[in-house]
């Protein structure tokens, strides 16, 4: 009786495993193809527009940065494009700028968040993960689906960034666009920051029971590392902890320059969200879920 | 085999206590109510029997199956009922039968439909527009649309119309009848009364009672009022040791059965009684003694 019992509970759950996916993957789309969507069109728009203006204005903007001289300004620029502006040997060069930009960061780093602490911070917190967890399906298997459409989302915003900038380019009428080939390392550099934050937007997620708190955690830890970039060319102590700063590992003007794969900062990168992401399946897997 | 066995389970909250050496066996087919106070340790129970929490110490199988290593395959035959039922604001019914059958890996539209019909709930009004009774009737479909073999209903008639609460009962007691157990966890004794064949008490995280109904109402006290012919007489009668006299208003007595009812009425045998009424067993004032006595 008892082997009669568990077997077919073995195969009740066999067959839920092997399409549940379909399952957890609509639901996560369906909560967040609306932000994605809100995040693609804004970074289309904006890397065209910037990217227009990079290439239309390069000559005043270049001139402007030499203006500056030892100005703080100059030198938070050059911590952003990972390259001092000044040797910057055209728009070819200066189009890295669009790909650091501020507006872009914030919106790409908005959209993992917004979506990393969802799941299950915020289920926790609405108390949906009585219903979620509830279903028969390993807690890594859920895990799994949430990460599965947070990238394929991430990947479909990056796509939008480089569309956006061909656009940019193709509005500016320019001669010589920036060849894809010298495109593609920085977007995949730019990627693998892209899954380091969700690392830890994730990490952050699976610890805490309060989506707030996932997103302060997250944010701050985005702040900090920015600060430690920021403050290098400024504090000489602060060096001994560059390696902390995110975006020391992402300098799209040099990748540009030397039109070289930054296969050390990707390898890096993509290391370390590994890390944070596995951190955070172990410990969903384990933890204690309470809505209560 | 038990369809819920339960070893010594225990879990601590930091230093307050969830639940305490609980030792269950439930056996398949049986109408199981879990009775306690807020915070008794209900929820806690059923989170332990759901792998959404650890036990500290003790043990918790759901059909021979671990309850922690094991979870996910033990829900595949476990519908659920959260008592703080809160489900996803896009859903449908249509829709999440959809995703549920998805995620259960088999069709449940008509099981689901059937269950809607029953229970008079529109298919394609979203949880967001939906009162509290329909989103209880959405979860309740929810939770039986795959037959499961087991079901937990955490206090499930929370916001459900007493027609709804009838309809439920109903199906409740068919699905019994076929061998599903109900794990029926509630703070409201006459719903429990009227549905369940066996009653836990909890209080304080410990089990403070285990018995069948018929068992438990053996022990309740009845209610005894004896009308005496006139004042006098009513107050130059002994009281019998199986009675405890709550008031005497004027030539009657109001009083509590603490005795057998046999006894009763063999001392009231040769009085000069004008009328005796002895009322069903008080499962109320004994439940509330349960649960005083933690206090």
């Amino acid at each position: 009786m008892t082997i009669v019992l568990d077997e077919r509970v073995n195969s009740a759950s066999t067959s839920a495993r092997t399409e549940m996916n379909l399952g957890l993957t609509y639901k996560s789309v369906r909560e967040t193809w609306a932000l994605t969507l809100f995040c693609a069109i804004g970074v289309l728009l904006f890397e065209a527009v910037i990217s227009y203006v990079v290439i239309t204005y390069a000559p005043r903007i270049v001139n402007f940065w030499k203006s500056l001289e030892e100005s703080p300004i100059l030198e938070m620029v050059s911590v952003l494009m990972g390259v001092d502006p000044e040797k910057f040997g055209g728009p070819d060069q200066l189009i890295a700028l669009a790909w650091v930009h501020p507006v872009i960061l914030a919106t790409l780093w908005a959209h993992e968040i917004t979506f990393c602490t969802r799941m299950p911070a915020g289920e926790v917190q609405r108390g949906t993960s009585d219903i979620l967890l509830s279903w028969p399906v390993p807690r890594w298997t859920i895990l799994v689906s949430e990460c599965l459409v947070w990238m394929c989302s991430g990947a479909l915003l990056f796509v939008m960034v480089a569309a956006g900038n061909r656009v940019g380019h193709y509005i500016a009428d320019t001669d010589s666009p920036t060849p894809v080939g010298h495109i593609l390392p920085v977007l995949v550099n730019f990627f693998a920051l892209y899954l380091v934050v969700g690392g830890v937007a994730w990490l952050a997620s699976v610890l805490t029971d309060r989506r707030g708190r996932a997103i302060s955690v997250t944010f701050s830890v985005v702040i900090v590392s920015f600060l430690i970039n920021f403050l290098v060319p400024f504090w000489k102590p602060a060096e001994h902890v560059a390696f902390l700063g995110l975006l020391h590992y992402y300098q799209p003007a040099a990748i540009l320059k030397q039109g070289e794969w930054p296969l050390g900062n990707i390898v890096t990168l993509l290391s370390a969200g590994f890390v944070l992401w596995m951190a955070s399946l172990f410990i969903f897997s384990r933890r204690n879920v309470s809505t209560s | 085999m038990p369809v819920i066995e339960t070893s010594n389970l225990t879990k601590f909250y930091g230093r307050r206590v969830g639940v305490s050496a609980l030792s269950l066996a439930i056996p398949a087919g049986q109408l199981f109510g879990f009775l306690g106070p807020n915070g008794a340790g209900k929820t806690t129970t059923i989170r332990l029997l759901l792998g959404l929490l650890r036990a500290n110490t003790g043990q918790a199988r759901v059909l021979g199956l671990d309850c922690w290593s094991a979870s996910h395959r033990v829900k595949a035959e476990i519908g659920y009922v959260p008592g703080d039922l809160r489900l996803y604001p896009w859903m449908t019914l249509r829709r999440s039968l959809w995703l549920v059958s998805r995620v259960r890996g088999r069709d449940l539209t008509t099981s689901g439909a059937n269950l809607a019909k029953l229970f008079d709930l529109e298919p394609d009004v979203p949880v967001r527009k939906m009162s509290r009774g329909m989103k209880q009737k959405l979860g309740l479909i929810l939770a039986m649309a795959h037959n499961p073999k087991l079901l937990i209903l955490d206090e499930p008639t929370t916001a459900l119309d007493p027609l709804v609460q009838y309809e439920l009962y109903q199906e409740l007691r068919r699905r019994a009848a076929t061998g599903v157990t109900v794990f029926f966890s509630s703070h409201t004794l006459s719903e429990v009364e009227s549905l369940c064949d066996r009653v836990v008490i909890i209080r304080q995280g410990v089990l403070a009672a285990d018995a069948t109904l018929a068992e438990l109402r053996a022990q309740a006290p009845r209610e005894v009022v004896i009308q005496w012919p006139d004042q006098q007489t009513c107050l130059q009668q002994p009281v019998p040791a199986c009675l405890e006299i709550s008031a005497r208003e004027g030539s009657s007595w109001k009083a509590s059965l603490t005795g057998r009812p046999q006894e009763l009425l063999t001392w009231s045998h040769n009085r000069a009684l004008e009328d005796i009424t002895i009322g069903a067993p008080d499962l109320e004032t004994l439940f509330r003694s349960f649960y005083q006595q933690s206090e």
